[in-house]
């Protein structure tokens, strides 16, 4: 299953051949331990491109050497910054951690310094960006995957459930949307799709937690799959911890699906407004839960939210974020 | 031509000649003797010129630079002052790069500063690092440090400690330089700012004079600017790629070596490892970093500095 910042990078490609210009991928493996994690980035700052322009989207692949170094930040490295203090942040407070994180945001300023324009891809992480190197960055959105067909999909009735597609990953909380369950009246049912590490820790929660009629865990689908599923919700709902972007919040939009997702959930919130083309609650498994019964209950609001949610996502298009891209 | 090279410990080192005419201005000289670090250094006579890898004219009416011009066509600095004439268009060909210890963005020339801050040897710390430190310690949230008063009591080693986290820094006087090499957020006032060359709202926060005189009003100031984090590293970026571009001799005398073609010659040391070390170097590492000792380490093999082998 390809994570959003993989299917991001070949659809970019994508993009930038459709628009005429040669256009190569270049990817090399990271070591995300402290111990290792400049490696990579001497390795990005030998490479030789010949090229007559590099695009860069993430840490640290900016590190590469070029006159026409474009950035389009997705990320840093979160657990050396705002994430510093989560569980699988390997960053502490003694000399080595916070040598490290001097070393790494000095690093990370200079080379990105070094280019000659500097998007982000939400304003988000142009936030993050200024507040700990410093540098401006300007909010550039891209459609997700699959958008296209999901736009181009019939509006089909719903039929009873909320779906999400989601990594099973501690950051994504699928946890917390299996919870919510637990306190939704209306019938509701809960279809979780994707992989991840959290797999059986999930299962074992709704075993637990006896949501077995609620809840149903579909492990991976493909993309046909997934567009069937989308168009089928009532609403899709995703509740990640300070996300980058959104891809499934677009997606859903794409699909004319409303949006339940919580007030910390970072980039998503650029896109779901409360109450226009979804529904922002508290990060809390009450809050999430009385959101989702109230798409099931008030059909016609949930029309209303979708069809807004078009409206919201009308004006991503490829084609305006290569021009920028290859022209700055 | 023959190229005299003193050598060293480590390499070659190239032979830049001194053309001078007497009583050279005096703001040139921390800068001949930063460019030890590159080249011999050393005034020529007339005998001599072609031997020289690179020439440095302290006037361009010093006796003799004519001649060593028509004699060699290896490239020259030509220091000019505000007082002297610079009509360098007479001489017979163009410097490589003018220098002038005056701000003067218009002619072109590399400001020489007079400042002796080495920023090579001072870590730069984003405003959240300090954070990060300051919490290990247990010290305020919005510690601000002031090197204009009280603070000045501290030990020096304290003072550069606490100037290394501070959230905010209040500095007049030479020790702003030294708070913008730190990488510290800082509040000054309007001569200290002008006397450097930084800007409001830029590399720096200037206090009026009816704020700076006040300590209630500056660490107001200071406290706002410390919680104001995009702010802080805007600020502070600008104000140490400022101490590292503008203030800083060695980093001034590191340009004038590579325009003169003096880095280029000097042997490598270290083999391909070096080169890699030079691209790291670009990124400022510090010595002491462990990612040095990781490139070494996997270049070991490669350059037969491997001892055992399994």
């Amino acid at each position: 299953m390809k994570g959003g910042a993989e299917q991001h990078l070949e659809n970019l490609v994508g993009a930038i051949q459709q628009a005429g210009h040669e256009a190569d991928l270049v990817r090399l493996p990271l070591a995300w331990d402290k111990e290792r994690l400049f490696d990579a980035v001497v390795a990005w700052r030998m490479i030789p491109i010949d090229a007559d322009r590099v695009i860069a989207l993430n840490f640290p692949s900016y590190f590469v050497r070029h006159p026409k170094k474009v950035v389009w930040l997705n990320h840093q490295h979160r657990i050396a910054y705002d994430a510093v203090d989560a569980p699988w942040s390997d960053f502490g407070l003694d000399d080595d951690s916070l040598e490290t994180q001097r070393l790494l945001s000095d690093y990370d300023t200079r080379a990105l310094e070094e280019a000659v324009a500097i998007y982000s891809a939400s304003k988000l992480v142009a936030e993050r960006l200024e507040k700990y190197n410093g540098l401006k960055a300007t909010p550039l959105y891209h459609p997700p995957p699959l958008a296209e067909r999901l736009s181009r999909s019939p509006r089909r009735d719903s039929r009873g459930y909320i779906f999400c597609p989601s990594r099973l990953e501690r950051n994504k909380r699928p946890q917390l949307m299996i919870e919510a369950m637990a306190h939704t009246a209306s019938g509701v049912r809960l279809l979780i799709s994707g992989k991840g590490s959290l797999d059986k820790e999930l299962r074992e929660l709704v075993d637990r937690m006896n949501l077995h009629n609620k809840v149903q865990l579909l492990g991976f689908v493909d993309d046909e799959k997934l567009v069937e599923l989308f168009q089928g919700a009532s609403g899709v709902v995703y509740v990640p911890h300070d996300e980058d972007y959104g891809y499934v919040s677009l997606q859903a939009f794409y699909a004319g699906k409303p949006v339940v997702t919580t007030k910390d959930s970072g980039a998503v919130l650029e896109f779901v407004s409360h109450e226009q083309n979804g529904l922002v609650a508290e990060p809390t498994a009450e809050s999430i839960g009385a959101a989702m019964d109230r798409l099931i209950e008030d059909p016609s609001l949930a029309t209303k939210l979708g069809d807004n949610g078009l409206r919201t996502v009308k004006d991503l298009n490829w084609e305006s974020v290569v021009r920028k891209l290859v022209e700055a | 031509m023959g190229i005299r090279r003193a050598k060293t410990g480590r390499g070659l080192k190239p032979l830049l000649g001194i053309i001078a005419a007497p009583g050279p201005d005096q703001l040139v000289l921390p800068l001949l003797q930063a460019l030890r670090k590159w080249a011999e250094v050393r005034y020529l006579d007339e005998q001599e010129y072609q031997t020289a890898q690179a020439f440095l004219a302290t006037t361009s009416r010093a006796p003799g630079l004519d001649k060593a011009l028509r004699m060699s066509d290896n490239p020259f600095a030509l220091w000019v002052s505000a007082e002297q004439p610079k009509d360098f268009d007479l001489l017979p060909r163009r410097p490589a790069i003018v220098l002038s210890s005056q701000r003067d963005d218009e002619a072109g020339s590399l400001f020489i500063p007079a400042s002796t801050i080495d920023t090579s040897r001072i870590p730069p710390i984003t405003p959240f690092v300090r954070a990060r430190w300051r919490k290990r310690w247990g010290l305020p949230e919005l510690m601000v440090v002031h090197l204009d008063g009280s603070d000045q009591q501290l030990p020096a080693d304290l003072l550069q400690t606490a100037m290394a986290v501070a959230a905010a820094v209040v500095a007049r006087g030479p020790e702003l330089a030294e708070a913008l090499a730190w990488q510290a957020p800082c509040v000054t006032d309007e001569a200290s700012a002008s006397a450097l060359g930084v800007r409001d709202g830029i590399e720096v926060l200037i206090a009026s004079p009816d704020v700076i005189n006040e300590p209630n009003e500056v660490d107001e100031t200071a406290a706002s600017l410390a919680g104001d984090l995009p702010l802080a590293a805007s600020i502070s970026r600008a104000g140490r790629r400022f101490a590292e571009d503008k203030l800083d001799l060695g980093r001034s005398a590191a340009i004038v070596a590579e325009r003169l073609g003096l880095l280029a010659s000097l042997v490598p040391a270290g083999g391909p490892s070096a080169r890699v070390a030079s691209r790291l170097a670009e990124l400022w590492t510090p010595n002491s970093a462990r990612i040095l000792d990781r490139v070494r380490s996997a270049m070991a093999s490669l350059e037969g500095r491997e001892v055992n082998r399994l």
